[in-house]
């Protein structure tokens, strides 16, 4: 009977780690069209035709497309061209999709040392700051399959615990660490929706955030190319924005970029 | 008390007093005329400076025939520079010729103090006639900037205009100036094709007597050395500066409001002085740069010149092998130190030398080598060999130091000193290149998987239904192990709950012998339903459940009167059939079984 039991439970694991990647890979949808797009796009690219291969991936992200790859090449035909707000800003999308690609964070380590662009400062709190660091790394999607990795051990533990008498007293530790992780998780990944929702990135050189959304207001501080910023208002023409040291002020939407589009 | 203040007095005399005698053989006697020619029945302007000492008192000048002289006063100075202080005294005399015609005055010899002090002649020439405009007594604000060359003019000069290769020497350009206003003085400029020019020193500033005239110099001082062999021409030199002239008075016109906007008023009240801008040039100077003789040049020569000192300290002088010892070499002297280069060294046998780190300071290079001795066995870091030309003398010197002896030990750990290149072959490979420059990593070549723009797994509507599902599931598995366990665990709950069931199945039983008319069978079968439904629903032995005990333990437990009376009905029903079956027909059964679902579905109602 007892064997039956630790039978039924496989089977519900083994039925959800199938069941969870297959709904991961049903995210993923054919594009035929947009990978040979891609292809002549790297063609563009690599005959230095940096402007032409831009537009090209940019038609791609248009179609509604879009990955990590698509964004890491725009970022390098940005790049070429010398647009290094631009190319910041799509590898900071490229970092959605992977987040611990070497070559990304390479680049964009470089991009960023170009135009002296200000890294993103989470919190005040040391602890915090560690906590949104390594969550920052992890892409939404990633943190949600760790979550549902976490939910089903929740359950098959707690399941455990009912049926089985036997292990119980060694559940309860792994089921109190679960729930601990589970927790932590879902307060990261609602942190990391939000923080992608409102981030930003400053693609003009220059750009200035003036007291009131007005092109006659007073200039409060620069903004340097490259940096990202944290959008907490708009109007029709104007984004309030919030830089890393909390300053606050009002920037032309042209001069920034939503990293979510 | 007496004697105290005494000493004390007599030391700060003694203090005082020194500098005055200890510069008594230093003092310079110059004699100066502001002018070499003027007209009869002008004056003259004679000066008798002394330079170094202001204790000087004004001397009887001898009678010159056709000449009045008159002692106007002195004129001290002192300045303080680079905390040397200078002082000087001028007496001045004025000279009225009584004739036209060549005069002369000295040579003059002055005692003073045991000291006797010489001075030159000078001559100036009296004519009849007025002299020319450059030669008149004039304010330097009235004087013409065209008529100026006598009177501020540039003079470059070099220590030597023969000089070998690389071979450093003093260049200097003076600026002269006689009694007029020289302003923004601009550091000279000159040509130096052929030659290497240091920074100029910063300018000094005294006068001097050129032919009997007092200027005013300032002085530009560089260091120059050939860079290559030939003959060259070193200038001409130029310098830019403004003269401060005043401008020409216009006449004023008699009478009214134009003579009072018109004056000079406003002008005389501002100065009215105007700057004009002058462009100096002095002579150029033929220089012949030679290059060093090849006759006794030393093997480890590498083109210093010069003349050098060489010292060399090593430490520390006890150590343990592969610890590192400093070797310190300090040139010093006057030369081209930009040809100074590491001295040579013996052979370094045993030691692992490392590149020498160079600073200069002042006239001092200084190399420091750190060397590291590998073995015990050395006893001392060879000597050190230094070959210089020397241009004054116009042959090569050589100043050997060392050898140094130090004492190694032998390390305290017993192993092998890991300072020398590795060897090993099957050591793995490491880069000590950085890179060579920074570039973005190339695209990447595949597209992989695409996905919809804004499309996330937490709002994919299959997966969350999935882990919903997954809920669910586990929730009824759970309910129902639960419900499993409490019928196992709990035989009220189990008997309670299973008790409409067995009612059921008897209830069908009683329709079936109701429909076959058989009554006997009907009420045995509606006996015991009453007996398992009454005894699983109050948990009571079913067996032993009869009219009294109904009427005991259902009354105790607030069971409804008409219900029990209902169901005292069928129990006494129950028991006529028992007795006397053919009593009750089939009307009878339909109404008992009638009563009999009234009162289960009275009793399925009711919780208690």
């Amino acid at each position: 009977m007892f064997f039956k039991r630790i039978a039924a439970f496989i089977s519900v694991i083994v039925f959800l780690c199938v069941v969870t990647p297959a709904a991961m890979f049903a995210q993923s949808v054919p594009a035929a069209d947009e990978e040979k797009l891609f292809a002549q796009a790297n063609d563009f690219y690599r005959a230095g035709k940096y402007k032409e291969a831009a537009d090209m991936y940019e038609q791609i992200a248009g179609n509604g497309f879009v990955n990590g790859n698509l964004y890491y090449n725009l970022g390098n035909s940005y790049f070429k061209e010398g647009e290094i707000g631009k190319a910041i800003l799509n590898y900071e999308r490229a970092g959605q999709f992977m987040p611990y690609d070497s070559d990304l964070k390479e680049n964009l380590d470089y991009a960023r040392s170009l135009v002296n662009a200000i890294s993103p400062q989470y919190s005040n709190n040391r602890l915090l700051r560690r906590f949104y660091s390594l969550a920052d790394r992890l892409s939404v999607d990633g943190i949600t399959v760790f979550m549902s990795i976490l939910f089903v051990c929740i359950f098959v533990l707690l399941a455990c615990n009912i049926f089985s008498p036997v292990i119980r007293k060694y559940t309860v530790f792994f089921l109190t660490a679960c729930v601990i992780v589970f927790s932590a998780a879902a307060f990261s990944l609602s942190w990391k929706i939000n923080y992608l929702a409102r981030g930003a990135v400053v693609i003009a050189k220059d750009a200035q955030a003036r007291f009131e959304p007005s092109d006659n207001a007073t200039a409060y501080f620069m903004l340097s190319q490259g940096s990202r910023i944290e959008v907490i208002d708009a109007t029709a023409r104007w984004f309030k924005i919030k830089r890393s040291d909390h300053k606050v002020g009002w920037v032309d939407k042209t001069a920034i970029e939503l990293i979510r589009e | 008390m007496n004697s105290f203040r005494e000493i004390a007095f007599a030391l700060i005399c003694g203090v005082l007093l020194y500098p005055a005698v200890s510069f008594a053989k230093d003092i310079a006697f110059e004699v100066g005329l502001d002018r070499s020619k003027i007209s009869l029945g002008e004056r003259l302007q004679l000066e008798l400076g002394f330079e170094g000492t202001q204790d000087m008192p004004p001397l009887d000048l001898p009678e010159v025939e056709g000449l009045q002289i008159r002692y106007l006063g002195p004129s001290t100075r002192m300045s303080i520079v680079n905390s040397k202080v200078s002082s000087s005294i001028t007496h001045i005399y004025s000279l009225l010729p009584l004739k036209a015609g060549n005069f002369k005055i000295g040579p003059l010899t002055f005692e003073h103090n045991g000291d006797t002090y010489h001075a030159g002649e000078i001559n100036f020439e009296v004519v009849k006639d007025a002299v020319s405009a450059s030669s008149a007594p004039r304010d330097s604000s009235q004087v013409s900037p065209d008529d100026i060359s006598d009177r501020v003019f540039l003079v470059m000069n070099v220590k030597s205009n023969k000089l070998y290769l690389n071979e450093m020497t003093p260049l200097s350009i003076k600026l002269y100036v006689n009694r007029l206003a020289v302003r923004d003085i601009q550091y000279p400029e000159f040509s130096h094709e052929g030659f290497s020019i240091l920074q100029f020193e910063k300018p000094k500033q005294y006068a001097e007597v050129i032919g009997g005239v007092n200027y005013d110099v300032i002085e530009f001082t560089a260091f120059i050395f050939g860079t290559r062999q030939g003959e060259f021409r070193l200038g001409p030199a130029s310098l830019k500066c403004n003269l401060l002239v005043r401008q020409q008075q216009r006449q004023r016109l008699p009478g009214g409001f134009e003579d009072l906007f018109n004056s000079n008023m406003f002008e005389d009240f501002f100065g009215g002085y105007q700057n004009y801008p002058l462009d100096l040039k002095s002579a150029d100077i033929p220089v012949t740069v030679r290059a060093l003789p090849d006759e006794l040049k030393p093997q480890d020569f590498t083109g210093a010149v010069g003349d050098f000192n060489m010292e060399v300290s090593v430490s520390p002088q006890e150590l343990k092998a592969g610890d590192p010892v400093t070797l310190k070499i300090t040139v010093s002297g006057n030369g081209n130190f930009s040809t100074v280069n590491m001295p040579h060294r013996g052979a370094h046998q045993g030691f692992k030398a490392y590149e020498p780190q160079v600073k200069q300071e002042g006239a001092n290079k200084v190399f420091e080598q750190v060397l590291i001795p590998l073995e015990e066995s050395i006893g001392e870091v060879p000597a050190v060999d230094f070959s210089f030309f020397d241009p004054a003398a116009g042959k090569y010197r050589v100043i050997t130091k060392g050898p140094f002896p130090i004492r190694v030990e032998k390390p305290e750990r017993e192993e092998k000193i890991t300072i020398v290149s590795n060897q090993h072959p099957q050591s793995p490979l490491v880069f000590e290149d950085g890179p060579l420059g920074r570039d973005i990593v190339y695209i990447k070549t595949l597209p992989g998987a695409f996905f919809k723009k804004g499309r996330f797994l937490f709002n994919n509507s299959p997966f969350l239904l999935m882990h919903l599902a997954f809920l669910l599931v586990f929730l009824c598995v759970f309910l129902y192990e639960k419900r499993k366990r409490k019928l196992k665990d709990d035989p009220r709950f189990a008997r309670r709950l299973c008790a409409p069931k067995k009612a059921r199945e008897y209830l069908l039983k009683a329709r079936q012998y109701c429909s076959k008319n058989d009554t006997k069978m009907f009420y045995d079968t509606v006996f015991q339903l009453l007996q398992e439904y009454l005894g699983d629903k109050f948990h009571l032995p079913s067996q032993g459940i009869t009219m009294s005990v109904v009427d005991e333990v259902l009354k105790s437990k607030g069971v409804d009167e008409a219900a029990l009376d209902m169901l005292r009905g069928i129990f006494k029903e129950c028991d006529a059939a028992r007795y006397s079956p053919g009593a009750l027909g089939k009307d009878a059964m339909l109404d008992t079984l009638r009563k009999l679902e009234e009162i289960l579905m009275f009793f399925q109602k009711d919780k208690s």
